[in-house]
């Protein structure tokens, strides 16, 4: 099937704003003005998207760039090989289960905290997710919800017992709830101060924090050898990614996050840079509200299934993303337990003809609903253009844009009848990525089945592996079939940087992407 | 004058306070919970509540209200629900960086709008009259976040003279590397001013001309730039200067997309992300500040008119 092509009409400001910033993007990207050549140098500019950096501790919940700097200050106990999907050692040398109910974690030996609050031991670990779980943080419902007590053994040794068993205790309470605190600074520093300026055990340490500025300095106590190569590296928050790319260009930046994909070609030709372009672990999707909604035509299943035929995820990762995004069906992205492939039933160009089939044989026609997304821009146009896919099927979305808090107070309050919204993984598990969307109890669910419910409690209880993997795997068939929310592509993760950088390893998840490898070549 | 000064002093508190009430009740009114933005999807109910308790999210509105002026009146705006610092903080980081930036954009406007309303009201009429109406125009219709962009490819991209970002960043040492990145944003901001003005100070300039005062001055035999300068300018500055007063506070309400383009950590921004945030309290704060700024400014035109004009009383 050829690939079809979809406009959307109407100039906004903003599109007209996004027009002559590519317009002379175009015209400065692919120029050879060269950033300013490495060699001796011993630091890192690095321009990172946003206004600010939100919070930066493990003790209070933070946002995207803030959780970059985290992980630059802080350790995990665990951290992933992105190449095996294997969870290997950090701070936690070594974990078991000796009982469906109990993890034993052996903390690293001669781990340091910074700036001299001495060793990091079990004792820390205790107290951080004790500190979660009494205070009652974001920790507990993302993570730590499993535990049930905590206890030490020992100067390295802290045991956990959980309510239920919890198959993804290595990925999701190990891996994103992770990031150990330092007992002592806490105490003494208190909560408030502690968030501000963190203690960690990690590659480097903050030096200073000025508006939208954070320097760190490189930990002269790391317990990696030969890491961190850097001595500095100063981040600044940029809003625009424009002035990210044109500054990068200029050389005031040597390393940034998140360009605008349609600029991404330009920059390509620009010698002195070099684009790393990689799946990330987020997804494009819809929802439809299956619990809120009892009396909607999106009830019959015929009808999502024909809305999954009908969208051409190929022209959305082309016309949205520029080509920078993998088109994708399922939940379950590359890297995590449980993926097969991106594609497993709907083509990557849809099927019109199967779409109208499928409404024909269950006696269907189309309808109207009103369809919610947020004010990112690149939302607000693939909302346009999956309108005009589904249109072919005789199905009309009316677009409602809304800022995230408007957006969030209509998705979480099930107060919608379609959604489309995009979301990053936090948590590398399978049951991150599907149990809050999918089971009748998860907070983000709009669909309430139980054969799924089953599936997905079985899956989170399930230890063993192999078997985790076959669920998940029904899992997703099951979803395919009833497509109670519909996967459109799993946007690229992109950073530019100058030539003159090695060692930089990008991953699919951002946060935990680490400087410490990064040096001058 | 004094009476009159401690007559708008006194309004000032009660204005502050219709301020507070109608800015609570927006931030109220709008859609969103600032509790699940900031806790996100993946969250407990148990976490929701305790973070509604810490910060009085869970009383009712007239109570939250209390709370809060409270706390104000005590000097305290509040602690920011997202950023987990004190709105005072926030304000003394971001603050003086729109206030730097908004006076180089206001001595931008100057530099350039004083001598060309002049200019085009001396040569009213003439080429050079025209050439400055041409100018107004463009300023009036370019936007200035087109004009940023427009700047940054001829002045850092193309000639390589100026800097992009950097303002507010702690890498800055000495006097250039300090001045340098505002000078950019500054002109982006204030040549929309540099229209106002100039339009203001040529209507202002010619009414004043043709005064009789202005004819008796140059047929007493007066220079004729002291009767431009001295006698004339003088009073055709008396508008001028309320405008640029309320020109000033504006400048600070309307910094963002600048502040958005050249990566600005000032007051608009914060502001901007913490509307997207509903975080209430650095929104509360904030504007409560920037309002007391457009008092001020305004108090200030009222003075510098009686200053300027001997025949205005209060």
């Amino acid at each position: 099937m050829a690939q079809r092509t979809y406009r959307s009409s109407g100039v906004t400001r903003r599109g007209f704003n996004t027009g002559l910033a590519t317009t002379f993007g175009a015209l400065t990207l692919g120029t050879g003005i060269a950033p300013a050549i490495g060699q001796g140098k011993t630091d890192l500019n690095v321009g990172i998207f946003g206004g600010d950096f939100g919070n930066l501790s493990p003790v209070i919940r933070y946002d995207i760039q803030g959780g970059i700097i985290a992980y630059q200050v802080f350790d995990g106990l665990v951290s992933i090989n992105y190449g095996t999907r294997e969870i290997v050692p950090m701070l936690a040398e070594a974990w078991t289960n000796p009982d469906p109910l109990t993890w034993r974690i052996k903390m690293r030996e001669g781990v340091k905290w910074q700036k001299g609050y001495g060793e990091v031991t079990a004792e820390d670990l205790r107290y951080t997710w004790q500190f979660h779980l009494d205070s009652k943080s974001f920790q507990i419902g993302t993570a730590l919800f499993p535990i049930d007590s905590i206890k030490t053994d020992g100067k390295y040794v802290v045991e956990v017992k959980t309510k239920q068993p919890f198959g993804a205790f290595p990925g999701v309470t190990m891996g994103y709830g992770g990031l150990v605190i330092s007992a002592k600074a806490h105490t003494e520093m208190g909560n408030d101060a502690y968030s501000a300026v963190p203690i960690g055990s990690g590659p480097f340490q903050i030096e200073s924090k000025r508006g939208s500025e954070i320097i760190l300095a490189k930990n002269p106590d790391y317990w990696q050898p030969d890491k961190p190569k850097l001595d500095k590296v100063i981040y600044r928050a940029v809003p625009d990614s424009t002035t990210r790319l044109q500054a990068l260009a200029k050389g005031e930046f040597d390393f940034i996050t998140h360009p605008d994909a349609q600029q991404v070609g330009d920059v390509r030709k620009n010698s002195d840079l070099v684009v790393s372009s990689t799946p990330g672990w987020n997804w494009d999707y819809q929802m439809f509200n299956l619990v809120g909604r009892p009396d909607a035509p999106f009830q019959a299943k015929a009808l999502r299934q024909a809305i999954s035929y009908v969208i051409d995820r190929e022209a959305i990762a082309n016309e949205i993303y520029y080509g920078e995004a993998t088109p994708t069906d399922n939940a379950i992205p590359a890297g995590y337990m449980g993926y097969r492939d991106h594609l497993l039933k709907y083509p990557k160009n849809g099927d019109i003809q199967k779409a109208q089939e499928l409404i024909q044989a269950a006696g269907l026609t189309g309808y109207e609903v009103e369809v919610i997304t947020s004010d990112k821009d690149w939302l607000r146009r693939e909302l346009e253009l999956v309108a005009a896919m589904v249109s072919q099927i005789g199905i009309t979305y009316k677009i409602k844009n809304l800022d995230i808090g408007g957006y969030n107070n209509l998705w979480l309050n099930k107060n919608y009848d379609q959604a489309l919204e995009d979301i990053t993984l936090v948590a590398p598990d399978p049951d991150a990525t599907v149990w809050w969307f999918l089971n009748s109890k998860g907070s983000s669910s709009a669909y309430n089945n139980p054969e799924m419910d089953a599936l997905l409690d079985g899956a989170r209880g399930e230890l063993d592996a192999a078997k985790r993997e076959t669920m998940y795997h029904q899992i997703v068939d099951l979803t395919l079939e009833e497509c109670p929310m519909i996967y459109h592509v799993n946007p690229n993760l992109i950073r530019v940087y100058n030539k003159n950088l090695v060692g930089f390893e990008a991953t699919p998840q951002e946060y935990v992407e680490k400087m410490d490898t990064v040096s001058w070549g | 004058m004094l009476r009159y000064l401690f007559k708008r002093i006194v309004q000032i508190p009660l204005v502050l306070f219709v301020v507070s009430l109608t800015i609570f009740g927006i931030t109220r009114a709008t859609p969103g919970d600032p509790v699940q933005i900031m806790l996100g999807t993946q969250t407990s109910p148990e976490a929701v509540e305790a973070m509604r308790k810490e910060f009085n999210l869970d009383k009712p509105l007239p109570v939250q209200y209390v709370l809060w002026l409270g706390k104000v009146l005590s000097g305290d705006l509040g602690r920011s629900f997202r950023l987990n610092r004190p709105v005072t903080q926030l304000l003394a980081e971001t603050l003086p960086i729109s206030l730097k930036l908004a006076l180089a954009a206001m001595a931008f406007a100057l530099l350039v709008s004083v001598p060309l309303g002049m200019l085009a009201a001396l040569k009213r009429n003439t080429w050079i009259d025209y050439l400055c109406t041409g100018y107004t125009v463009a300023g009036f219709a370019i936007p200035n976040f087109a004009l940023a962009l427009i700047l940054i490819y001829v002045f850092s991209i193309q000639l390589d003279w100026l800097p992009i970002t950097g303002i507010g960043s702690s890498q800055n040492v000495g006097f250039w590397a300090n001045f340098a990145p505002f000078i950019l944003p500054a002109v982006a901001l204030g040549t929309l001013q540099t229209a106002v003005f100039t339009r203001l100070l040529r209507g202002s300039m010619i009414d004043v001309l043709g005064q009789e005062y202005i004819r008796v001055a140059r047929a007493k035999g007066l220079m004729p730039t002291t009767v431009v300068l001295v006698h004339a300018l003088k009073n055709a500055l008396i508008p001028f200067v309320t405008m640029v007063a309320i020109q000033f506070g504006y400048m600070i309400g309307i910094q963002v997309t600048i502040e958005y383009i050249f990566a600005i950590p000032g007051v608009g921004s914060a502001v901007l992300n913490a509307v997207v945030n509903r975080d209430f309290p650095v929104v509360q704060g904030f504007t409560l500040v920037v309002a007391g700024f457009f008092i001020m400014a305004n108090m200030i035109a009222d003075m510098l008119y009686a200053l300027l004009d001997p025949r205005i009383r209060y």
